[in-house]
């Protein structure tokens, strides 16, 4: 069974990827928050790869380049989630 | 190797030389060559997905319904959206707009784009474009990096995506209004009918004030005035107006979330005792349950109120969406014969979304993805649904011609329909 940041993840890339950015952003937030809380398990390592990703993505959505957030959940976040 | 740009001048050459006269581009590129994907950065956002690009193609291409016979893909980009599509051998028309000419003459220059050649193509270019033609498909990098002069068509093309989201929430808000219009039914029994209000203000002036970021620079000429004119207050702008001095003789609230309460934290108890309220029956009932001043139930032009409507008559005001145009529907049918905006932004000037002093007024707004032209000509920043809500106002602004609309500031969105006061700062 998919994890809730998985499929807030796999919404907010759709959404990013078809220009939906309200909904984008809803998911996204969804996404950060249930992401952040399976990060409260994880191992330092984990939580060290992951903290300048999530913070590299936040200012790629103060530039409005939606479309590399999209790329970063898939190739940095989704394989961490399946 | 034939060019795109070669092919463009076979097909369509007035188009070619349109192309050919375009200023260069002016932004700063980034070709990227990553193992999966080439792809380009133009002003620090990339063009198409450089972890795959063709199956970014196919997600946006699926929001053409299959069968379809003809469509539009707004944006070039590398042309992996039009490939996409004309695989498809029901597709007989294929409409491709392009919305950079600067960008898109240096991208076909450096690729083939076979595609062109498929005699299903028709190329054009945005600017003259008069709106979104369904169904259609959109390049997000492309409308991202699209040209000044397709403004109008990116904010028509970013308001039909962002369409079904709106929908959605606001099918959640009918349903919560309906059960609080339910639990505030013996309210709308006992108070006043705003249809009571309508006609006592036959030619005069009022303000409507709303609790956008120019609401504060307005202070002073409110107060100026203030005994010239009727002042209706959003609820969310009480607060900035109390800290500035002012009491308006109104306050208008029609959201449902309990949240509204928020906007009347910390206002003193004295002036909310005399100001009378005007609410849609699905405002939260512990909001209403809070105001202390007398209270005025208006229906809105929505279909949840009309079975009620019959049952429990009342007047009804206009809204599309924000309080902001109820306020507007209220000063109008009061009989105002002049009608002044203020802190009505539909934008974020200042990359703020409030007036200071209303509780989000220091929150900034980050990622947007839509501007408008401010009534300075500067361009701001906005939202999907606050440029719905403004377009929705034009749209009433030009059905009431008998009505003096007189924007206060110019820092917000550009309202077309409503002037700006004259030099002097009288609102004659």
């Amino acid at each position: 069974m998919s994890s809730p940041a998985l499929i807030h993840l796999d919404e907010a890339v759709r959404c990013f990827r078809l220009g939906m950015d309200g909904a984008a952003h809803t998911a996204f937030v969804e996404f950060l928050d249930a992401f952040q809380g399976e990060l409260a398990q994880a191992e330092k390592e984990v939580v060290t790869y992951f903290a300048p990703r999530i913070a590299e993505m936040l200012s790629a959505l103060e530039l409005d380049d939606t479309v590399w957030v999209a790329d970063m959940l898939q190739a940095d976040f989704r394989p961490a989630l399946v | 190797m034939v060019t795109g740009l070669e092919r463009v001048a076979s097909r369509w050459p007035a188009l070619h030389r349109q192309l050919l006269d375009v200023d260069e581009l002016d932004t700063e590129l980034e070709w990227l060559d990553h193992t999966q994907a080439k792809s380009l950065r133009v002003a620090g956002r990339l063009l198409a997905s450089c972890l795959d690009r063709v199956g970014e193609a196919r997600l946006q291409a699926s929001t053409i319904p299959r069968g379809s016979d003809s469509a539009s893909v707004y944006g070039l980009a590398f042309g992996d959206l039009p490939r996409e599509l004309l695989a498809r051998p029901e597709l007989q028309k294929l409409k491709v707009v392009l919305l950079n000419g600067s960008l898109d003459r240096l991208l076909l220059s450096r690729d083939e784009h076979e595609w062109l050649d498929d005699e299903r193509v028709d190329l054009c270019v945005g600017a003259g474009e008069a709106g979104v033609e369904l169904p259609c498909a959109v390049s997000i990098g492309a409308l991202k990096a699209s040209s000044p002069a397709c403004g109008h068509l990116k904010e028509a093309i970013v308001l039909v995506l962002n369409q079904p989201f709106q929908a959605t929430y606001l099918s959640g808000v009918a349903a919560q209004e309906r059960r609080q219009i339910e639990l505030n039914r013996r309210l709308i029994e006992t108070d006043g009918d705003v249809a009571t209000l309508f006609g006592s203000s036959a030619g005069q002036t009022a303000v409507v004030a709303a609790a956008g970021p120019s609401l504060v620079a307005r202070m002073p000429w409110l107060r100026a005035h203030r005994s010239e004119l009727t002042l209706i207050s959003v609820t969310t702008a009480l607060r900035p107006l109390q800290e500035a001095g002012l009491r308006p003789d109104f306050a208008v609230a029609v959201d449902s979330s309990i949240k509204v309460g928020v906007h009347l934290d910390g206002l003193e108890q004295s002036a909310l005792a005399e100001l009378p309220l005007v609410y849609s029956p699905g405002v939260h009932p512990d909001v209403l349950a809070r105001w202390m001043g007398p209270r005025f139930a208006a229906y809105l032009h929505t279909p949840i109120y009309h079975a009620l409507g019959r049952e429990l008559p009342r007047g009804s005001l206009f809204c599309s969406g924000t309080v902001t145009h109820v306020a507007v529907d209220l000063a109008r049918r009061m009989g105002h014969q002049r009608i002044c905006l203020a802190g009505v932004d539909f934008s974020f000037p200042g990359e703020r979304t409030h007036a200071l002093g209303v509780t989000q007024g220091e929150a900034r707004q980050s990622a947007s993805s839509l501007s408008v032209t401010s009534g300075s000509g500067a361009t701001v920043s906005s939202s999907p649904a606050l440029v719905g809500y403004l377009r929705d106002l034009e749209r009433y602004l030009r059905s009431h011609p008998e009505v003096d609309f007189i924007n206060l500031g110019t820092e917000g969105a550009l309202i077309e329909g409503a002037r700006f006061l004259e030099p002097d700062g009288v609102a004659r």
